[in-house]
């Protein structure tokens, strides 16, 4: 009994000093667990059978002042097709610290910022890509007068568990035209010492950008311009310090909208804009060390098979595969939901959305022998992909909904992978939910992918059960049936489930890997084909 | 004995581990530039947070859900909706017309390098929080219809207090 006394004592005074701690303070913990087996048609790749990534964050904040901290483990190995560096390591990721006063702001440490859309910096973490790129150094934003905001860095970039050679450092400014407009100017450079006779060689490369915005009622737009200084060729790690060449980046986006519609439109052109702090990092396939965010401009689609022909932005100067210096090519997207009253369509709240994208290579000219080129500033080269897609999707009844997917697409292997020939592909997909009651809830997929091309045709399916509003489980398999190798007519099935309370969520799943590329956010990884039982976890303090 | 009295130890402790978070101090932009301040904001009323992306599709379904009941959750249970895109520069550009090709009378603020989400320590989304007098009253993971009833019951419980 007098323990019990005692621990209640002791509980009141931790309470007490630690309550107010505790609430300013918060945790959360992902971890991701698999462990790989081999069987007789999927063999992994590496030696290691148990893998996790796992990450520990940390904040806390006390009125003007900030802090966090973030620790990571990759125990025995990182998860497979993640930069090899994470292997077998546990320690302290990142921290920082901030402090606010009035309009000024200071922050050090590892830090996550970018100027305008990120064309010439961008640090972000991610991490399903295994990318985390934050500065490392100090920050400093200022808001001068009523919309004139100032920021400025200087620092060196993450990468694994270490730091870059190269610096960074960068001014942008952010002004309020009036009438809406706006404009954004910014610099930013890497500084990296290299040791050349080349007297046009700088060891300093500028990118300097300017963005126009104006939005209007049912108007908006923007227009950007970057323009990246002379820096050395790269390839295959090595510094080609005798062949220089400037970058350039070029984007218009145009929107109109209304109740019931919207519409946008977007132009890019992007010439030798891969940017990196060590300059012999240049196209690392981990996307480590980049400065700048170059996504691609394509619509994320919620459909399994349409992520076996993936396109990626073709950001790097490269005279090894035939010359590619660049992308150009435009988006557009149109939402449209049916309102015309006593119509079947607006009966059953039917929302269309369409949007294709077109990508190309720059028109060129290459020296490939002398790693020479000339490129023409508006000119559309060879076709490298696109993407022409329809969804609609229907509210039956308060318990029927439905969302129906289709997708053509074009892909060009021979220039996009270094293989032979192109890809064309008809994607249609069926996704019905149904509410059982309150607590349950049924989602069926059925999805299929015609091609005369490649690997031929697939087929793929998802059954989902949601019960008791906290437990999911599920099924789901895509199969290349149609190929015409009968060794590669493999099912990647899986199965697993979920369970969340509030914002606790612990998942299981079985089953194969596909293989190929993870996309978030239009960059990506690749992974490759695996097998294994994966735990994961979101937990929180 | 000693079992139990861990037991109690650990159930005393946790409950501390549980309390209310304070919110941080945490301004939102909205689409046309204009600035939100949830910490005052949070005083008057309660807040309603969900984080979401445009390619996110359990974030859409409960987005909808909310326009849905909107009068309701702003007339009858005086609270605001601030979806929060956590959109990068890639598909920032698609809120706008997905907003309105949606039918969305709500308001959209910008989260575009994740600096509030990280702030908050969210790891996924749908994320929705409940804010009221600058604490996070509620959080929740996922989207499953009817999860708003749930959400409202929370707020019409703050409301009573």
């Amino acid at each position: 009994m007098k323990r019990l006394v005692l621990i209640f004592v002791l509980y009141l005074l931790v309470h007490t000093a630690s309550a107010q701690f505790l609430d300013d303070f918060s945790a959360g913990l992902e971890s991701v667990i698999t462990y790989y087996n081999d069987d007789e048609k999927v063999i992994n790749p590496g030696e290691t059978d148990l893998r996790s990534n796992n990450y520990l964050r940390f904040n806390y904040f006390k009125s003007s002042f900030r802090a966090s901290l973030q620790l990571e483990s990759y125990i025995e190995e990182a998860l497979l097709g993640y930069a090899p560096e994470f292997n077998n390591k546990l320690g302290l990721s990142m921290f920082s610290v901030a402090y606010t006063h009035k309009k000024l702001e200071l922050s050090a440490g590892y830090l996550f910022d970018q100027f305008s859309s990120g064309l010439s910096f961008r640090t972000w973490e991610d991490r399903q890509l295994g990318l985390n790129n934050a500065l490392v150094g100090v920050h400093l934003n200022y808001e001068l007068i009523k919309k004139v905001n100032i920021k400025g860095f200087l620092g060196k970039q993450k990468i694994g568990f270490d730091i870059s050679n190269g610096t960074l450092m960068g001014l942008n400014a952010e002004v309020g035209l009036g009438k809406g407009f706006d404009i954004d100017l910014s610099i930013a450079s890497r500084y990296e010492s290299y040791d050349t006779d080349n007297p046009d060689f700088k060891d300093f490369t500028n990118l300097y950008s300017s963005k126009l915005t104006y939005s209007a009622k049912s108007f908006y737009g923007h227009l950007e311009y970057v323009y990246k200084s002379k820096d050395a060729l790269v390839e295959l790690g090595n510094v080609i310090d005798s062949r220089l060449f400037s970058g350039n980046a070029l984007a218009f986006n145009l929107g109109y909208f209304k109740s019931g519609f919207g519409f946008d439109a977007t132009f890019r052109r992007l010439e030798n804009m891969a940017f990196y702090t060590d300059r012999s990092t240049y196209a690392n396939i981990y996307n480590q060390l980049i400065v700048n965010y170059l996504p691609v401009l394509t619509k994320q689609h919620n459909v399994g098979l349409s992520n076996i022909y993936v396109y990626q932005a073709q950001t790097q100067l490269n005279f090894l595969t035939g010359g590619k210096a660049g992308e150009i090519g435009q988006q557009i997207d149109v939402f449209y939901k049916f309102s015309k009253e006593n119509s079947l369509a607006e009966k059953f709240k039917t929302v269309v959305a369409f949007n294709y994208a077109s990508w190309f290579g720059l028109k060129t000219d290459f020296d490939l022998e002398n790693r020479q080129y000339s490129s023409d500033f508006l000119k559309y080269g060879d076709k490298y992909y696109t993407d022409v897609n329809l969804k609609l999707n229907n509210e039956w009844t308060d318990r029927w909904s439905t969302t129906l997917y289709w997708i053509n697409q074009y892909y060009n292997m021979e220039l996009l992978e270094a293989s032979t020939g192109t890809v064309s592909t008809n994607i249609a997909s069926a996704e019905i939910y149904y509410t059982v009651n309150d607590k349950n809830e049924v989602r069926i997929q059925a999805e299929h992918l015609w091609t005369r091309d490649d690997k031929k045709n697939w087929v793929g399916g998802l059954i989902e059960y949601n019960f008791l509003r906290k437990f999911s489980i599920y099924v789901n398999d895509q199969y290349n049936y149609g190929n015409d190798n009968s060794l590669e007519r493999i099912h990647y099935y899986n199965l697993g489930g979920t369970f969340r309370q509030r914002k606790t969520k612990f998942s299981i799943n079985y089953g194969r890997q596909r293989g190929g590329l993870i996309c978030v956010g239009g960059v990506c990884r690749f992974v490759p084909k695996s097998n294994g039982l994966t735990l994961a976890m979101n937990l929180y303090l | 004995m000693k079992t139990r009295q861990l037991l109690i130890l650990f159930f005393l402790f946790s409950s501390v581990l549980q309390g209310q978070k304070t919110l941080p101090k945490i301004s939102v932009k909205s689409l046309n530039g204009a600035s939100f301040d949830l910490n005052i904001n949070s005083e008057e009323q309660v807040l309603v947070v969900s984080f979401w992306a445009t390619w996110c599709e359990p974030c859409i379904k409960e987005l909808n859900a909310f326009n849905k009941n909107l009068s309701y959750l702003e007339e009858e249970l005086n609270a605001k909706l601030l979806a929060i895109s956590t959109d990068d520069s890639r598909t920032v550009s698609r809120i706008i017309p997905m907003m309105s090709g949606n039918s969305w009378n709500f308001e959209v603020y910008l989260d575009t390098n994740q600096d509030i989400k990280r702030a908050l320590n969210i790891i996924d989304i749908p994320h929705t929080l409940i804010i009221h007098q600058n604490k996070i009253v509620y959080e929740h993971t996922g989207y499953l219809s009817g999860d708003e009833d749930e959400l409202f019951k929370k707020i019409m419980e703050i409301n009573n207090k």
